[in-house]
């Protein structure tokens, strides 16, 4: 067994113990990772921050479930803290819009346009989203859910998943191309 | 419709480029959490470390109780019984003697026979002292013909026991005493043993036994019981290797004790009465006045042979009082040999010295003294002399430690309380008004010494301010206008200024040093209420004019101290908890001017404002204190050094 996963074993098990040492390295070494998801699903730091710590709190309490033969702890971690991320929006009052989706969809945003964007900048346009598109598009583009996944995970249809896609994908471009005639 | 997809890659790559926020804070705000959803299996180490502190604080105070109280009243018994026994003694003493006849032959015949036969031990210890064996003798040669001499040597070897018995004798008293009070002692001597516990029932015991049997005769137990200063004259004179009562000498009747064990730590002397007590806790023998012998030391048995026997010509006056080693506990070095007289007839000497395990004289003493040891039957006389022996010991001046009794003193004083570490210091008062005279109420307590350096104060401190940190207790946040990016909302805010408890501190303070003491202990701690600042703002919602950007602008409604108590700020904090307490404090006549710290076992307040955010605090404080005692028990005098 390679180094790190028995030093990952080693943290599972100090955490079925509840031993707080264990816990603190755990979080540590999936910190950065999970945050930067939280962040993406929430309009701000704080409400980030509460995302992370509610998934935590729910793999401290589950970890005795954790079966290292079905996925890896990062994915494993990963799931249930974009879980923890789907449960504060519908905390939110989420509202998902019903407009059936027109013929035609909104096309992908174009690589290039991405890549000349700020991280933070493009962060805080995908914040600027209404949350339940923002939850979409999160879930489509950055995780790789389909529509299918995504509907049911949200209990809601794929025509209503597409739709929430395709009005965030035509409100980035716009603000893209907006910041884009500005610089 | 397409299932066209973005560069995932591209998406996740440039996002993992923003700044998080830093790991400690919300690894801060996680362990509140888990604090509450899933508290560590081992909270309760505190208690254990509660615990802990009671158990030493129940040894310290059982360890330095008997010291201080029981010598004194081990005393006098001993003063008051002593007589009778001195025939048991003599039994026994023989019984030891005679089994080791044949040694005490080699080296001191004479004596040996004297011990033997306790009758004829005035004449024999005429001759001298036979090493070891004469201590048995003795004994009988003190109640006999009341000269008395130990060989301390002797006795220091094996002799003690003979010495006690030769204590039995005469200072009957005095030997029983001794062994008793030593509890040593009693062991060493067989015959003292007996006889001690004869007379006084008291200590003897095992050790007695022991000798008796002759089995561990020499085994020394006691510490050097210290020196018997007091000597009255005698040669000590030291044989390695043989008893032999070359050295001694017992000049008018005496004999020399031979053999006894020496053991008797406090020595037979013990008899000499009270005062001794302490002595005999400070390892300090004392000579028995009557008689006795007493040798202090514990001999080491090393089987040298060789005792030191000190002789004392010993004038049945000489010596009546034992004198005393140091009276205060304080070991004395080297025990030399001391001596002691006999009252009643004359008397002794003794030996001694001993320290542990080394012999005293440079005898090193020896089993065989002790094989050689014997007995003597004592006789009457004993009795006479352990009358003296008595007599002298109420006489004897009591020693500075007897005079310090445990007792209660009552005292009253002031606190001041200072901030420490990211407390802020604050000028309100339990009102939460401006006025911190009420923070100063005198404070009541009440001590009970154990002995000068070591008692157990109780305080009860009322009103007592807490400073704290601005903790965050509470937070409400209302949002007014969810549908815009920018949402305006309302704000609720309790922050914690300042506490007040109620605190029971319990403590054990000992002075290593004069004047300063050092104690610990715990603290009690009721909230009864607190200070806080409540507080509330709202954002409201400003548009540029072409309608982008908008930002919030905040305004406080309003902002108040306030006292609380009973309420909802209140019940959320942990209002009972444990601390510890450690002191340092100056005395002088009845003042005390003292510095105490002390830190909560547990947390008064941890509280999860939101997911992100957890509120904790421990209370900590660093006081000043002036006591001034106000009554004193008659028994206790002032604390003086």
């Amino acid at each position: 067994m390679p180094a790190e996963q028995e030093d990952i074993a080693i943290l599972i098990e100090g955490c079925k113990k509840n031993n707080r040492k264990a816990q603190e390295q755990l979080y540590s070494r999936f910190y950065d990772a999970m945050v930067k998801l939280c962040l993406r699903y929430t309009k701000n730091e704080q409400d980030a921050l509460e995302v992370l710590n509610n998934g935590f709190l729910k793999v401290f309490k589950k970890i005795h479930l954790f079966d290292a033969t079905k996925a890896s702890l990062y994915t494993w971690i990963r799931t249930i803290v974009i879980h923890s991320a789907i449960d504060f929006s519908r905390s939110q009052k989420l509202r998902y819009d019903t407009t059936p989706l027109s013929e035609n969809d909104e096309p992908p945003i174009e690589n290039e346009a991405i890549q000349k964007i700020k991280a933070e900048a493009l962060l805080s346009l995908i914040r600027s989203l209404p949350v339940a598109t923002q939850l979409v598009f999160n879930l489509y583009v950055v995780e790789g859910y389909s529509h299918k996944e995504i509907a049911e995970l949200l209990s809601i249809s794929e025509g209503t998943s597409r739709w929430h896609l395709s009005e965030g994908r035509k409100m980035l471009k716009q603000t893209i191309q907006l910041q884009q005639v500005d610089t | 419709m397409s299932e066209l997809r973005e560069n995932r890659n591209i998406w996740e790559d440039a996002l993992n480029k923003v700044d998080t926020p830093p790991l400690p804070d919300s690894w801060k705000a996680m362990e509140g959490i888990l604090d509450n959803e899933m508290p560590p299996p081992s909270n309760n180490r505190y208690w254990s470390w509660l615990l802990l502190l009671l158990l030493l604080l129940i040894i310290g105070v059982c360890y330095f109780r008997p010291s201080a109280g029981n010598h004194s009243q081990q005393n006098t018994s001993l003063a008051s019984h002593s007589p009778a026994p001195v025939n048991g003694s003599g039994s026994v003493g023989d019984q030891a003697t005679n089994s080791e006849a044949d040694t005490a032959d080699t080296t001191n015949s004479g004596s040996t026979q004297s011990g033997s036969h306790n009758t004829e031990t005035s004449s024999s210890a005429s001759t001298t002292n036979a090493g070891a064996a004469g201590s048995g003798a003795i004994s009988s040669g003190a109640a006999n013909s009341g000269a008395v001499s130990s060989g301390a040597a002797n006795s220091g070897a094996a002799g003690s026991g003979t010495i006690s018995s030769g204590a039995a004798n005469s200072g009957a008293v005095s030997s029983g005493a001794a062994s008793s009070g030593a509890a040593n002692s009693g062991a060493i001597s067989s015959g003292a043993a007996q006889t001690g516990s004869l007379s006084s029932g008291a200590s003897t015991s095992s050790p007695a036994k022991t000798a008796a049997n002759g089995a561990t005769p020499n085994v020394s137990v006691n510490p050097p019981s210290a020196a018997n200063t007091t000597t009255v004259t005698s040669r000590t004179t030291s044989d390695t290797k043989h008893n032999t009562s070359k050295t001694s000498h017992s000049p008018s009747g005496t004999r020399a004790s031979p053999s006894m064990t020496s053991r008797s730590p406090s020595g037979i002397g013990a008899t000499a009465a009270t005062a001794e007590a302490h002595a005999s806790e400070s390892g300090n023998t004392t000579s028995g006045s009557g008689g006795t012998v007493s040798q202090g030391t514990e001999s080491p048995d090393t089987g040298a042979k060789g005792t030191s026997n000190n002789i004392t010509p010993t004038s049945a006056t000489t010596n009546t009082g034992a004198l005393t080693g140091k009276a205060n506990g304080e070991e004395a070095p080297n025990a030399t040999g001391t001596t002691t007289s006999n009252a009643a007839s004359g008397t002794t000497t003794t030996n001694a010295a001993n320290i542990p395990g080394r012999s005293a004289l440079g005898g090193t003493t020896a089993t065989s003294a002790n094989k050689s040891t014997t007995t003597s039957k004592n006789t009457s006389p004993a009795k006479t002399t352990n009358t003296t022996a008595a007599k002298s010991a109420k006489k004897s001046p009591p020693s500075k430690d007897a005079a310090h009794k445990h007792g209660f003193s009552v005292g009253i004083g002031l606190n001041q309380f200072f901030a420490l570490g990211d407390q802020s210091k604050s000028n309100l008062n339990a009102d939460g008004t401006t006025g911190t005279l009420t923070d100063y109420l005198p404070v009541p307590e009440i001590r009970y010494y154990f002995r000068p350096r070591l008692y157990v104060q109780l305080e009860a401190q009322f009103n007592t301010p807490q400073y704290t940190k601005p903790n965050l207790v509470a937070s409400q946040h209302v949002t007014l206008d969810s549908s815009n990016t920018v949402q305006p909302y309302t704000a609720t805010s309790v922050y914690i200024k300042k506490l007040y408890y109620f605190n029971l501190p319990l403590s054990v303070h000992y002075s290593p040093i004069k004047h300063l003491f050092l104690g610990a202990g715990i603290e009690y701690a009721k909230m009864t209420n607190g200070v806080a600042l409540f507080q509330q703002y709202s954002s409201s919602l400003i548009t540029t004019t072409n309608g982008n950007n908008p930002s919030l602008t905040d305004s406080i409604h309003y902002s108040k101290l306030q006292s609380f108590k009973g309420d909802s700020v209140y019940k959320m904090l942990n209002t009972q908890e444990f601390r510890v307490l450690f002191d340092a404090s100056f005395q002088w006549k009845g003042f005390t001017l003292g510095l105490r710290y002390n830190q909560a076992l547990e947390r008064f307040i941890n509280v999860q404002i939101s997911n992100s955010q957890v509120s904790q605090s421990r209370n900590s404080s660093l006081q000043l204190y002036l006591r001034y005692t106000l009554w004193r028990q008659k028994t206790l005098k002032p604390y003086e050094w």
